[in-house]
This record gives C-alpha cells, sequence and structure tokens, in this order.
C-alpha cells in the first residue's frame, strides 16, 4: 500500500542533502527525538568549518523560514517536512499539476485532511506507547506479546482509516487523493480485517506450541519454523496416540537449568513468528509514517493558505511549463515572506520576461529591487514544490535547479575577506549549476570597486548564459548592467525601480535601461 | 658451499620423480642444512617487526622458525621461487587459498567434535570433519589439474593428489560422508511444548505460521523485505532438552543413526599426511603473499631475486626496508627506494650523508635483501641480484650497553672481535656507526683496521659512518651519499646515489637557499 500523494509513482523523493539525521529522528515518530535534533543547542546540526549547503543559501537569501514557519504554525514536524518540500523541488510540470491538484483538494476539504493527519499520528503513537510496555528488544515470546498488543490498536486505526476512505470517496477530486482512498477502501476491506483478527487470536498460542526443525551443524534444531497449533482432541486427550510414533519427556518444575533450557529452546522456536509480528507491526508502522509525511505537506499548504488569504494576499495556482522554455509572466507578484512578516499592504509588481535569458533590475536603493528578485524566486520555489503562488497569475518554466548569490553586507568580518569569501560561494554556485537553472544575484560583486566587480561579474554572467542558465541580476553596477545591455547576444529584459511620485519609493518596478547616476548612497 | 647429493633437477619424467617431500624443502636434506640468524642480528634489521607482521598472517599456524631459517644453496631457494612464480598466477593462488580456508574450518570441526559432549553430536561433527577434508582435497586436485604449474614441488603435490583423490578408499569415505550428512539434514522434526511436556514427533508438513503472518501483513510493506535469520543459535552447545530431543529423533530414524555410527567405527577418513603437511607448510607461502599484497597494491615492487649465479655479483634496483614500508603503507606514507651495485672488486658500500637521510633504513635494507634472498621469497626491489650469505652480521650503536664512554667503546670492540672470528668470504656484514663512541682519530684507526680485515676475507658490507676517509680506504669500498634537492635542503629524499663522500653536498644546498654563496653574496653586496 503505497500513499503516493507527493508524486504520482513514488514516495515523497527529498533532497539527498536533506536525507539527515533530523529526517530519521522524524520517521522514528519520537517527538523527542525530534526536538533534539532540530534543537541546535542540545544537537549543533554541522562544523562552523563547513560552508552552507547551497540548498541552505536559497532558504537563507529568499527568507524561505517565513514560509515555512506559517506552514508549521509552531508544530516542528511540519516545519522540517515543508522545508525539506519546498527543498526538493520538482521539475517535470505532469508533477507539479499532480501534486497541485492534490494540494488543492486539501486545502478545499482541510477538515478532513486533518482528522486524516491526526489518525496516522496516533497510528504511531500506539508503536511508541500501546499503554503499559516498551518494545522488548531481545526476548522473543515479550516480543510476541507486546506485538500482539500492538496490532489490536492498529487494527482499530485501519478500522476508522477504511471509514473515513468510504465517506471522502465521493468528496475529493484530484486523482491523488482518489486512488488513495480507493486503495484504502479495497486493501482494508472487510475480509481483509477479518482475517488479521483472526491471525490476532492465533498469535497468542493459547494451546501450546507446535514447532519444527531441522537438524543443522552438530545435529542441533535449526531453522525452526512455528505451525499453528492443532485443536487437541479426544485422541490426545484420553491418551491414544496418533499414528505416528512419538518419543515425550517432561521436565521437572523443579529443575531450574531445565526450565530455562525449556524457556530458551521455545524462544529459539518462537523467534521467526514473534519477528513475523514485530516485522507485520512495523510494517504498518511504515505505511503510516510515510502516510503522515505526506499528508504533513498538504497540511502545511492549509496552513499557509489560510494565512496569506486571511491578510489578503492574492494566491494561485501557477501554471508551470517546459524547463527548455523561458517563460516568465506574472500579474500581482508578491514576496510571500515578506507578506508573512509584514503587516502593511503590499505593493505587487507585474512581469513580463518570456523569452528573456537575462533580467537585470537597475534603480533606486530601497525601492523593491530585492523584493522582486525574492518574489520571482519564492514564486519558482513554491511552485516546484507543487504549491501554490502569491500572485494573481503566475506562468514560468519550471528551472532545474534555483540558486542564488546574495552580497553579504556586514556578514563578513574582515574588510580584505569579503570578496573572497563572495567569489568562494560563487565558485560553489557553479558547482551546482545545470543547464535551465535559475540564478538569481543580488548586488554580487559589490565587495570590490565598480571597476573590477563589473569585470569580474561579466565574466561569470556571460560564461552563465552560453551554459544555459537563466540569470535575474539586481545590481547597482552601472558599468556591468551597461555592458550587458550592449551586448545582444543573448535576449535580456532590463527593469528599473519607477521613480519615486510623492517623496516616498513606489516600490514599482518597471521596464527601464540602466542609467549611470541611479546608484544611491549605500546606508 | 653446499656438496649433498640431490635428484637432478632438470631430468623430471613421469616415471623417475622423486617421491613429494615437502613444498617448502627440496629433500629432507635442506631442512637439516638449513642455518638459523641470529636474533639480534634480526632485530638489528627490524627484521623482527616484519616476522611479527608475518605471524599476523599465519593466524593459528605456527610458522616455527621458518622466517630466521635460511636456506643452504641457490637451488634450495629456487625451489621455492619456483612456487612463487605459480603463485603469481591468480588461478593457483586462489585454488590455493580456498583449501587452506576449507582445512582451517576443518580442524575447526575437529576441535568442537573432541568438545562435544553427546554422541551423536560428536557423530554429526566427525562426518563434517571427513568431509570437509575430501571436499578440500578433491577441490584443490581438481583446479590444480589445468593449471600450467611449473615449480616441482606443486608439481609433485599435484601428482599426489591426483593419486590420493582417486584412489578407493578416499572415494568411499567421500561418497558416504556426504551422503550422511545430506540425509540428516534432510530430517525435519516436530517438537509440540505443552506446560512442562515436549513431545517429539514426525514432521508432517504443516504450513510455516510466520510465513502467514508475514503474508498477512505484507500490504503495509513500505520498502524491500527484511531478511529474518530464524531462530539460530550460536553455540552448537546442547541443552538437557536439547540432549533428549536428539535422542527422540535418533529413535525417529533408527537406520539413518546406525549408519552413520558404522561409518565412523570402521573408517576413517584419515587426513593423508601428504595433505596435512601441505596444508600446514603452504602457509608460509600464503603468509608472505598476504604480508606483501598492500605493499605491492600501494605500487611498491617486488621480484625474485636472481641467486648467486656470477659469485658475489650485487646488483638491486629499487631496493626498499620492508618493515619501515610495512608500517608506511599501513599509514599512508610514501616509500623510497635505491639503487646499489657491487661489481668486479667492489665488496663494501660505505654510505655517508646527512643526518636522517636515509643512510639506517638503507643499511638495513641491505641486510633485510641479504636475508630475504636465502628464504626464498619475493624481496623488497624491482630488481636483485644477490648471493646466498652464510651469515649475515651487524653492528649497530647499542646506547643502554653501557654507561660510559670508555666502556661503551670496548663494549663495540668486543662484538667486533666476534663478528671478524666467525665471519667468512660469504658472509654478509652491516656496521651502523660503529665506533661513534670513541674520538676521531681512534674510530678512524679501528675502523680502517677492522674494514680492511673484511675485505681481505671477501666478505660484503655495508658501513654508515660520519668519516669520509672509510669511504676511500680502497678500490673495493664504493661511497654511498644521502641525496638533496637543492633548491629545497630541507626536505629529505632519502635517496642514495654512488658519490665521492664530501660531506659538502648538503651545506652547499642550504648556503644557496639563503643566498650565501659566493656568487650569491658578491651580487648581493655589490653596490
Amino acid at each position: 500500500m503505497k500513499v503516493f500523494l507527493m508524486h504520482p509513482d513514488r514516495d515523497f523523493d527529498i533532497a539527498p542533502t536533506l536525507r539527515d539525521a533530523t529526517l530519521d529522528a522524524m520517521l522514528s515518530g519520537n517527538p523527542f527525538a525530534l526536538d533534539n535534533a532540530v534543537n541546535p543547542a542540545s544537537h549543533p546540526s554541522r562544523e562552523p568549518t563547513q560552508p552552507p549547503s547551497v540548498l541552505e543559501l536559497l532558504a537563507e537569501d529568499l527568507d524561505l523560514e517565513s514560509l515555512f514557519a506559517a506552514m508549521a504554525d509552531g508544530d516542528s514536524f511540519l516545519l522540517e517536512t515543508s522545508r525539506r518540500a519546498l527543498l526538493s523541488g520538482l521539475t517535470d510540470p505532469d508533477a507539479i499539476a499532480y501534486r497541485q491538484e492534490i494540494a488543492s483538494d486539501a486545502i478545499a476539504h482541510a477538515g478532513v485532511v486533518r482528522r486524516l493527519y491526526d489518525l496516522s499520528l496516533s497510528a504511531i503513537e500506539h508503536e511508541r506507547n500501546p499503554g503499559t510496555i516498551f518494545r522488548p528488544t531481545k526476548d522473543p515470546e515479550s516480543l510476541l506479546t507486546w506485538s500482539v498488543k500492538v496490532l489490536e490498536l492498529e487494527l482499530e486505526v485501519l478500522g476508522e482509516l477504511r471509514a473515513l476512505a468510504d465517506d471522502a470517496a465521493d468528496t475529493f477530486r484530484s486523482a491523488g487523493f482518489r486512488r488513495f482512498f480507493a486503495m484504502v477502501s479495497t486493501e482494508l476491506d472487510d475480509d481483509y480485517l477479518a482475517l488479521l483478527r483472526e491471525h490476532l487470536d492465533k498469535l497468542r498460542f493459547d494451546g501450546g506450541l507446535l514447532a519444527s526443525a531441522r537438524l543443522g551443524r552438530g545435529d542441533k534444531g535449526s531453522h525452526w519454523i512455528m505451525h499453528e497449533t492443532p485443536a487437541s482432541n479426544w485422541r490426545e486427550r484420553f491418551g491414544f496416540g496418533s499414528r505416528t510414533p512419538t518419543h515425550s519427556f517432561d521436565v521437572s518444575p523443579g529443575d531450574a537449568p531445565g526450565q530455562r533450557a525449556l524457556a530458551s529452546l521455545r524462544s529459539r522456536a518462537l523467534t521467526d513468528v514473534a519477528d513475523a509480528a514485530a516485522q507485520a507491526v512495523a510494517h504498518i508502522k511504515d505505511f503510516f509514517t510515510m502516510l503522515r509525511l505526506e499528508l504533513a505537506f498538504h497540511v502545511g499548504c492549509i496552513n499557509l493558505h489560510d494565512q496569506l488569504t486571511t491578510s489578503g494576499q492574492p494566491t494561485c495556482w501557477p501554471e508551470a511549463t517546459g524547463e527548455t522554455r523561458r517563460d516568465l509572466v506574472a500579474r500581482d507578484l508578491r514576496d510571500a515572506g515578506l507578506a508573512l512578516r509584514l503587516d502593511a499592504p503590499l505593493v505587487g509588481n507585474d512581469l513580463d520576461a518570456d523569452g528573456a535569458a537575462l533580467v537585470v533590475i537597475t534603480g533606486a536603493n530601497q525601492g523593491g529591487k530585492t523584493t522582486l528578485l525574492r518574489a520571482t524566486g519564492t514564486a519558482q520555489v513554491m511552485m516546484r514544490a507543487g504549491m501554490f503562488v502569491c500572485a494573481q497569475s503566475f506562468r514560468a518554466s519550471v528551472a532545474s535547479v534555483v540558486l542564488t548569490h546574495w552580497t553579504r553586507g556586514e556578514d563578513t568580518a574582515m574588510r580584505g575577506g569579503k570578496l573572497d569569501e563572495e567569489l568562494q560561494r560563487m565558485s560553489r554556485v557553479a558547482d551546482h549549476v545545470a543547464p535551465h537553472c535559475l540564478l538569481l544575484c543580488n548586488e554580487s560583486f559589490a565587495s570590490t570597486n565598480e571597476r573590477e566587480g563589473s569585470e569580474i561579474g561579466r565574466h561569470v554572467v556571460e560564461a552563465m548564459l552560453e551554459s544555459s542558465v537563466t540569470v535575474m541580476l539586481v545590481t547597482h553596477m552601472y558599468e556591468l548592467a551597461q555592458h550587458l545591455r550592449a551586448d545582444a547576444t543573448h535576449q535580456a529584459l532590463f527593469l528599473r525601480t519607477a521613480p519615486r511620485t510623492d517623496g516616498g519609493p513606489s516600490f514599482r518596478i518597471v521596464p527601464g535601461d540602466p542609467v549611470p547616476n541611479s546608484r544611491g548612497i549605500k546606508p | 658451499m653446499q656438496s649433498t647429493q640431490l635428484p637432478a633437477v632438470d631430468t623430471p619424467g613421469p616415471t623417475d620423480m622423486p617421491p613429494f617431500h615437502s613444498i617448502l624443502f627440496r629433500s629432507p636434506v635442506d631442512h637439516a642444512a638449513s642455518v638459523e640468524g641470529s636474533p639480534a642480528a634480526l632485530a638489528d634489521l627490524h627484521l623482527d617487526q616484519v616476522e611479527q607482521s608475518l605471524r599476523r598472517q599465519f593466524a593459528q599456524h605456527d610458522p616455527g622458525a621458518l622466517f630466521t631459517t635460511l636456506l643452504p644453496d641457490a637451488d634450495a631457494v629456487e625451489y621455492r621461487q619456483e612456487v612463487f612464480r605459480d603463485l603469481a598466477h591468480e588461478g593457483v593462488l586462489v585454488a590455493i587459498r580456498s583449501f587452506s580456508r576449507a582445512m582451517d574450518t576443518r580442524l575447526e570441526a575437529l576441535v568442537e567434535a573432541e568438545r562435544s559432549r553427546h554422541p551423536l553430536q560428536k557423530q554429526s561433527l566427525s562426518l563434517e570433519v571427513v568431509k570437509a577434508y575430501c571436499d578440500a582435497t578433491r577441490e584443490l586436485a581438481e583446479s590444480l589439474t589445468p593449471l600450467a604449474l611449473t615449480s616441482r614441488a606443486l608439481q609433485g603435490l599435484r601428482r599426489t593428489l591426483t593419486a590420493l583423490v582417486d584412489s578407493e578408499s578416499f572415494t568411499a569415505a567421500e561418497a558416504t560422508s556426504s551422503a550422511l550428512l545430506e540425509e540428516s539434514a534432510a530430517v525435519r522434526y516436530a517438537v509440540r511444548f505443552r506446560g512442562s511436556r515436549v513431545t517429539v514427533t514426525r514432521y508432517d508438513g504443516q504450513p510455516d505460521h510466520g510465513a502467514d503472518v508475514r503474508a498477512a501483513f505484507s500490504r503495509f510493506q513500505q520498502d524491500a523485505p527484511a531478511t529474518s535469520a530464524g531462530g539460530e543459535s550460536g553455540t552448537l552447545q546442547l541443552s538437557g532438552v536439547d540432549s533428549q530431543i536428539l535422542d527422540g529423533v535418533a529413535a525417529l530414524h533408527p537406520e539413518l543413526f546406525a549408519a552413520r555410527a558404522a561409518f565412523l567405527a570402521c573408517q576413517g577418513g584419515h587426513v593423508d599426511p601428504a595433505v596435512e603437511r601441505f596444508h600446514r607448510e603452504v602457509q608460509f607461502y600464503l603468509a608472505w603473499c598476504e604480508l606483501i599484497r598492500p605493499l605491492r597494491d600501494a605500487g611498491l615492487p617486488f621480484c625474485l631475486p636472481v641467486v648467486g649465479k656470477v659469485a658475489g655479483a650485487v646488483a638491486v634496483e629499487g631496493g626498499f626496508d620492508l618493515a619501515l614500508a610495512l608500517s608506511a603503507v599501513r599509514d599512508g606514507r610514501s616509500v623510497v627506494g635505491n639503487d646499489f651495485e657491487l661489481s668486479g672488486r667492489e665488496r663494501m658500500l660505505v654510505v655517508t650523508g646527512t643526518n636522517n637521510g636515509g643512510k639506517t633504513t638503507f643499511a638495513r635494507m641491505v641486510g633485510q635483501l641479504f636475508h630475504l634472498v636465502a628464504l626464498g621469497v619475493p624481496v623488497p626491489a624491482r630488481y636483485a641480484q644477490l648471493p646466498l650469505a652464510d651469515r649475515i652480521f651487524t653492528h649497530f650503536e647499542q646506547e643502554e650497553s653501557s654507561a660510559t664512554q670508555a666502556g661503551r667503546f670496548t663494549e663495540e670492540l668486543r662484538r667486533v672481535d666476534a663478528i671478524l672470528q666467525d665471519a667468512t668470504a660469504a658472509s654478509v656484514v652491516i656496521l651502523n656507526e660503529s665506533f661513534s663512541s670513541t674520538n676521531l682519530s681512534d674510530a678512524l684507526q679501528v675502523a680502517t683496521r677492522v674494514v680492511r680485515t673484511l675485505l681481505e676475507r671477501g666478505c660484503i658490507g655495508v658501513y654508515v659512518t660520519f668519516m669520509d676517509e672509510i669511504a676511500n680506504l680502497s678500490d673495493q669500498t664504493v661511497s654511498m651519499v644521502t641525496q638533496v634537492l637543492p633548491e629545497d635542503p630541507a626536505t629529505r629524499t632519502f635517496t642514495l646515489e654512488r658519490a665521492p663522500a664530501d660531506g659538502r653536498a648538503h651545506a652547499w644546498a642550504i648556503a644557496e637557499k639563503y643566498g650565501l654563496t659566493r656568487e650569491r653574496l658578491l651580487a648581493r653586496m655589490r653596490p
């Protein structure tokens, strides 16, 4: 039974660098383990010497943490799942459409989805704590007892899941949810649930144990397997043997070593069945763990959607187009992160950059250049995650990879080390470049003088464009912008901050060529 | 050196082959004629470290004095070298290794059988021991058959094995032990536990309950199934309950257990002594191959030396200190090889040069090569031509031997006297910083006399010293000097080359680095 609420054909596919100790803690189902993993005080997540990964840089530069926090609504499992979903983007428009449909269904049926999430959570809790006993590690007989106890509880959850699926079958519209509910209804039908109940009864071995073994090395019993205990019949009860010869002996109750040997032999015989029962528990837990993980993303979408619509922000389902096209059109595009952080009304921007390999944004400081860059990047990241975006409409080619290179103003203590750090980071970014990726540069190469910075910038941008990378660049370096303007090799779009109308910034970005005196005094 | 009558080597024929004796010694005579090296010399040359590493490769087998015992003549060395040449072919090495492992397992089963206290279990393990021997022997015989073996030893072994596995007693033991073990393994019996009552009966084909449970819950499985071991216990020890169950099983299958007892009572499946001896002796070859494998993998060369065709001629390319290389490769450090040669009247290498430049390592390397060539093993060098030494003497500084300066010098003289007394024309003498415990003129005087005596005797020698004069003592001495990189004298190259001992190479390079050469000083001081 596969959940398939993230991809049509596989489990939630998380980027390799995000399959870390935190994910292990999430999948363990133990909330304390997760708290320890995400709390940096008790658990330093990475060596301070190790530079942040490109995904960490992306989250930081686009300020995605506000987004994760809104999706989490205070729940660390939801937070970590949202982080992983947003940073493990899809590249296939069909896969995006599949997930968009499910997310949209989830938003439309928020109550049912939240109940389903709670149900999976309770199934996972049963394994962790079925009431009185914790999972025994060694003794097969106790393991079997524990497993039967857990399975009894899980059986109830399975019944509830089945009932929920039967009810929901007709109201959901998305292929993903319909497939999931249909699967639950067929796989967990009445016959099957009855069969499981019957199995649990047999696993109590009320009539004693019947096992068989092979003569192994040194004639020691090996390959023990258990058999269902036959019902005792009148022959046995009245002392008549069956037709096969038997040899019986009794271990005296007072014979302590004999009793120990008997117990250990029973355990050995029971090992396989106990193992099978424990495995059954594990399988059920694994199923609910995957269900919870995939639902956590959709619950996150519900939370975020609630927050954005409550504060009056526009949302829409973006149209994702093939990565080889260079589509980028938006109406009233806003930076979702800023919208969540800021209570004031936001200015949306329109973008018409279809076909552009290079978008250069110049203009006054504090004029909304970085915000537009973030809004575009965030929309791309959300679209790749199969989510809605913060705009009235948004159509864009799916980037194969989203990379960011932000200037680090006061981060670096040493003035001399700044360019070094910046270029080193650019070199790491270059390691991750793939054709049709999107590179967002915010005031890159600004840590040296304009001449040198422009020269380096020119080399980098040209190399990127020649490698089929789409570049969106915010810069105050006129020399760089002017050079790029003069070069007609690649289709480029030049945008400028709109002039102030009433003394305050308009935060609107409009088409316009770079202007020499546009460089403001850096605060 | 040796005049023992031996079977002619170059007239092999199936009919007049000498009986196969051993893969280590051409004949029992060689074994007796071998000489053991002195422990002090082995320690000076760090061969004790090599031996320790080698012993670890032997694991449970005892190598005895094999590593310390020098073979008496070139043909005895050739006899082992031939085996190493055959082992260089992967097929031969794989076949022998697999035989050795199988026989090791057999020995372990033998110990278990001896320890077992239940007669039926002892029976079962004894059958296993017989089968292990038969399987290992047959497999080795069969894998050797198609191989192009060139060594006398392995050809002899193959003849012996072929005859053995065709013999009636062997094939009978082989067939019966296999059949009985197979039959035993096919027995499945049922046990019913009710309270304290245990009942053993025949197994009636009841279905596997665990499998049913797995099948019932398998639809929840998310990933590939985990395999389970299925209730095995590590120990062979039978509890009282196990024993009674086994007795019950035996009563259910009386014919099988009777047949097992009968086979073990009348037969043996006793191990042929030649097979047992081969298993023991081949450990020497396997251990050596295993010891040098990581070094070879690290790119260090080993070769089978040309032994004493021209009396006294010595030529080595890329020789390195094996003890040092063993630890260096473990730690990922690099190893430097050195060449040396003695031709014509040359007998003694006199090594001078910078401290820590690799002089002592070089001297050890030479001593090791003379020892290793006489073991018949591949030696640490790219190419080596060496005569066999009757003994290898070492004279190394012994720092803790005496407290006073005078006492140390007396001690040094006493040790060198002993060497001069015993050394023959076929001996190798390694002197390391000898007589440095006294003043230069005394040291020079003694050293000159010792070197002249050794040269007259005809010994081959290495003398590591700071006394340049020794290097120019006669046309029989060869001067070797440690090399430095002129551009960076601080980097030690550990390379030694034939060069006049002028004691200046290192100082010169340092002077250049700091611009203190005459030309540089003049240029710098020019206004």
